[in-house]
């Protein structure tokens, strides 16, 4: 099983909210970290793959985000509400290996307050969207009636009568197709009776199990980005055209963001604005002597200081190890002398060098955060 | 940045710490600051600068405060 971890997942996960405001991206962000805290490290991989891909998981935020903002509402207002109860790690556990139940008798999970429900996706891709959003419940099935799911899918896709009407081949189909997902256009053919392979192999692409799908879709995430660009792609039933038709939503979002950062710079700064900013310039010529100023003064007092105790303490030493000392207490007390004399050189010089770098820095992050406000450029939206 | 302040607090410490030590032990085993002067030439600062140089200099640095 290969699926992200907790700091991939949140780390993706927020680099894709970049396109919110800090506050309500740290709030979505929280939500997660909450239900991942609740769940604690043995339920980490239960909840990645409650989630699923992050990317996916940002549509549905986008969504509930423009809602949100649309309504006039605190977005993502329940992420500092009581914390989410976690997964349980053993029901989804039992999930790599159990088929999943049939499509339409799939729920949405009570686990989280944030559903993995996509009504859009699953407008678009109903059988897919209905395997990501299948409650572990319904994967606890008792053994002997893991037979019956497995038979519900082959009924709604058109597979020939003869499947159905043979329930002792139907156990092996659940063991089998979760083991080989790559097998799965020749899932048919593995069953005993050769005659029926030909209908078999021409039903549409059958549902893999939830667990090999999380695994194929973060193994094949960065394959399906170049067919997510061709337009005129027909929607395919695999799992696998989310990721790229998301993508290509997100890539279409960041030129969005893109267009409105360079209508932004070519805005700003004004004439007024430049014209602020020279006035100030004045006063600031005082205030950068003043800073570098003191900077410079309190950082050298503090170095010279530091190299006067350090004179002494060599000048000490030197007695020490010469040998011109023979009464053991001054020998003591030359090199007790010594000692403290380099504690003192070594606070004295890292204070000196602190001050004198610390307050050249800080003069200067003054200066850009006024003149950033002046010409009102913010770094961020430049980054973005 | 503050790791650094860390580690040279450390440092210190352990050193101040020491040579307090060092310095309580010779005490207690008899030693003085004025014997070691009396016995030694550890305060004669002539063998570093010349007294005309020592008059020179202690002369400029407080003729600033007269």
């Amino acid at each position: 099983m290969t699926l992200i971890n907790r700091k991939h997942f949140m780390a993706e996960l927020r680099n894709l909210l970049s396109f919110m405001d800090r506050e309500d991206r740290e709030r979505a962000l929280r939500r997660y970290e909450r239900m991942f805290d609740a769940a604690g490290p043995e339920g980490e991989e239960a909840v990645t793959r409650e989630l699923g891909s992050p990317v996916r998981l940002v549509l549905k935020l986008e969504r509930e985000y423009r809602e949100a903002k649309e309504a006039g509402e605190k977005p993502f207002a329940d992420a500092d509400e009581a914390p989410v109860k976690a997964p349980a790690p053993v029901e989804y556990a039992a999930l790599a290996e159990e088929e999943p139940a049939a499509p339409s008798e799939l729920e949405e999970p009570e686990l989280f307050p944030a559903p993995e429900a996509d009504p859009s996706a699953e407008d678009v891709y109903p059988s897919a969207g209905a395997v990501l959003t299948a409650p572990a419940e319904e994967y606890q099935l008792p053994e002997e009636e893991t037979g019956e799911p497995a038979e519900e899918p082959e009924q709604e896709a058109p597979a020939p009568e003869e499947e159905s009407a043979e329930p002792e081949n139907e156990p092996e189909g659940p063991e089998e197709e979760p083991r080989e997902p790559e097998n799965e256009p020749e899932v048919a053919e593995e069953p005993t009776e050769p005659e029926e392979e030909e209908p078999a192999s021409q039903e549409p692409e059958s549902e893999p199990a939830a667990a090999d799908f999380f695994e194929l879709e973060v193994e094949s995430e960065p394959e399906e980005e170049s067919p997510a660009l061709s337009p005129e792609r027909e929607p395919l039933t695999s799992p696998f055209t989310f990721d790229a038709s998301d993508s290509l939503k997100a890539e279409d979002e960041d030129d969005e963001d893109e267009d409105e950062d360079e209508e932004e710079d070519d805005d700003s700064p004004g004439a007024l604005r430049v014209t602020g900013a020279v006035f100030v310039t004045v006063p600031m010529l005082l205030f950068w002597i003043v800073g570098f100023g003191l900077s410079l003064l309190l950082g050298a007092l503090f170095l010279a200081l530091g190299a006067g105790v350090c004179l002494a303490g060599v000048y000490l030493a030197r007695y020490v190890l010469g040998g011109t000392l023979t009464f053991l207490p001054d020998l003591f007390l030359v090199g007790g002398g010594a000692l403290v004399g380099f504690a003192l050189t070594l606070l004295f010089v890292w204070t000196g060098l602190w001050t004198l770098i610390g307050g050249f820095i800080t003069v200067v992050r003054l200066s850009k955060k006024l003149y950033r406000g002046i010409l009102g450029r913010r770094e961020g939206d430049r980054r973005r | 940045m503050s790791r650094i302040w860390k580690w040279v607090a450390i440092i210190s410490l352990v050193l101040l710490v020491l040579g307090l030590a060092l310095i309580g032990v010779a005490y207690a085993t008899g030693g003085s600051v004025q014997r070691l002067m009396a016995t030694t030439d550890i305060t004669d600062m002539t063998k570093f600068v010349s007294r005309e140089q020592l008059q020179y200099y202690l002369t400029q640095i407080f003729g600033i405060f007269q």
